[in-house]
């Protein structure tokens, strides 16, 4: 047997509102049982036409609202779980979602001839997506990256002391809380879609020059932005003595911080402040 | 150029086409979402172009994969993405009877549907094919 499906979004292949076996239903599982989803749209689609011959502002209207509503809130929530998420992200997605919904409730027309949750879903989804738009995409991922970078960094260093080791992705993600997807993507982001090659070798003239990307790898993500050493070599020439010599330890030879602390008798704290600054003012020389 | 000693087999039908064939196995579907998110990257989509090709390769994966019985004969899931000037097309295709036909009324379905352009599901053969086309907004790329 042979069978196409298809589907754009505005129109939905969805059983009308006068249920009754669908040919396409009954095409597509031929021995089985009536799909539990039938069931369930047949009876939102009677409590929307009950609500529908009740004028607006009926207590009984809004009961029935009410409960098309709660009836749908574990679907909403369904949907914004597969947008993932963490923590109060998750929890505003699943808010959105819910308005979403209950636009979607208050706009939809029974007698249109489409099902509920065809008409609700991109509407539900169209939420979220504004809601990223608006709120928190454009600040939100990047911002989420930034900081699951900075946070791996630190772990990274904490487990390869702790482990005598280099850790895991697992044990990474594990650590910071993240899936290892999102580890991964954050150490992708440090290094993708820029132009400077980073895996040129730094020492040319050393067999085994390490590569740019390993300094950089798990120091600011933001770094390779302005490693680009021809752009590097003005700002390099404003920084004071002491911060250039720093920066050549940690990113040129591969120091630690705790190894550059020791040889200028700072704490490995004092680095990192130090470092941080001084990666600060080279942006801001790059803006 | 070596490409030039390349058996037919290995060649690819355009530049621009990746193909990925994955094992039946909700664990590797991690492998299409990074593949998709840096071909969304490369043609130059938005950030929320670029989750949602990386929202609707894993729904048309959980199609097959979640479908009952499917995956126990060792069957991979293929994914083929191409593209030109004006569009994205991701065919998710797998050996399936065709009885294995995609639920329209869930939630995997109706969020496909919301996400891409165009959606079409195709058994023949033995195989089932999902195609889904993604129409590229931005000039860049």
């Amino acid at each position: 047997m042979d069978g196409t499906v298809t589907a754009r979004p505005e129109t939905d292949p969805e059983e009308s509102p006068d249920e009754g076996p669908d040919e396409q239903d009954a095409d597509r599982q031929p021995a089985g049982p009536v799909s539990p989803h039938a069931e369930r749209r047949a009876e939102t689609m009677r409590v929307f036409h009950r609500m529908h011959k009740l004028p607006p502002g009926d207590p009984e209207r809004e009961r029935l609202r009410a409960e098309v509503i709660e009836d749908h809130m574990a679907y909403a929530r369904r949907i914004a779980a597969r947008y993932g998420g963490h923590g109060e992200v998750v929890e505003d997605f699943v808010q959105v979602a819910y308005l979403g919904l209950v636009k979607a409730v208050d706009n939809f027309d029974p007698g249109h001839g489409t099902g509920f949750l065809g008409y609700a879903t991109p509407m539900i989804m169209g939420e979220i997506k504004r809601y990223f738009r608006d709120a928190t995409w454009d600040v939100h991922v990047p911002r989420r990256m930034q900081e699951l970078s900075s946070a791996l960094r630190k772990v990274t260093e904490a487990l390869t002391q702790e482990l005598g080791r280099s850790p895991s992705v697992a044990e990474l993600a594990e650590k910071v809380r993240a899936t290892p997807e999102e580890v991964i993507e954050a150490m992708d982001a440090a290094s993708a879609y820029t132009t400077a090659s980073l895996d040129r070798p730094v020492r040319v003239d050393s067999a085994e020059g390490a590569s740019l990307a390993e300094f950089v790898g798990d120091e600011d993500p933001r770094f390779e932005a302005v490693v680009n050493r021809e752009v590097l070599k003005p700002l390099l020439a404003r920084l004071g003595e002491r911060d250039k010599r720093i920066l050549m330890m940690r990113f040129f030879r591969g120091m630690t911080q705790s190894q550059i602390g020791e040889e200028l008798h700072v704490s490995q704290m004092q680095v990192s402040r130090l470092l941080t600054r001084i990666l600060e003012e080279l942006r801001a020389g790059f803006d | 150029m070596q490409q030039e000693n390349y058996p037919e087999s290995y060649r690819l039908p355009r530049p621009s086409t990746v193909v990925l064939a994955i094992p039946a196995d909700r664990e590797q579907v991690v492998l299409v979402r990074s593949v998709a998110g840096h071909i969304a990257a490369r043609l130059g989509m938005s950030v929320a172009e670029l989750a949602d090709l990386r929202l609707a390769v894993d729904e048309a994966c959980g199609l097959f994969l979640l479908a009952p019985g499917f995956g126990t004969a060792g069957e991979t899931v293929e994914c083929r993405f191409e593209h030109d000037a004006s569009s994205l097309t991701v065919l998710v295709s797998a050996a399936a009877p065709a009885s294995l036909q995609p639920d329209v009324d869930d939630i995997g379905w109706l969020m496909l549907s919301a996400l891409v352009d165009e959606l079409t599901w195709k058994s023949e053969q033995g195989v089932a094919r999902l195609t889904m086309v993604k129409h590229l907004s931005g000039q860049g790329g």
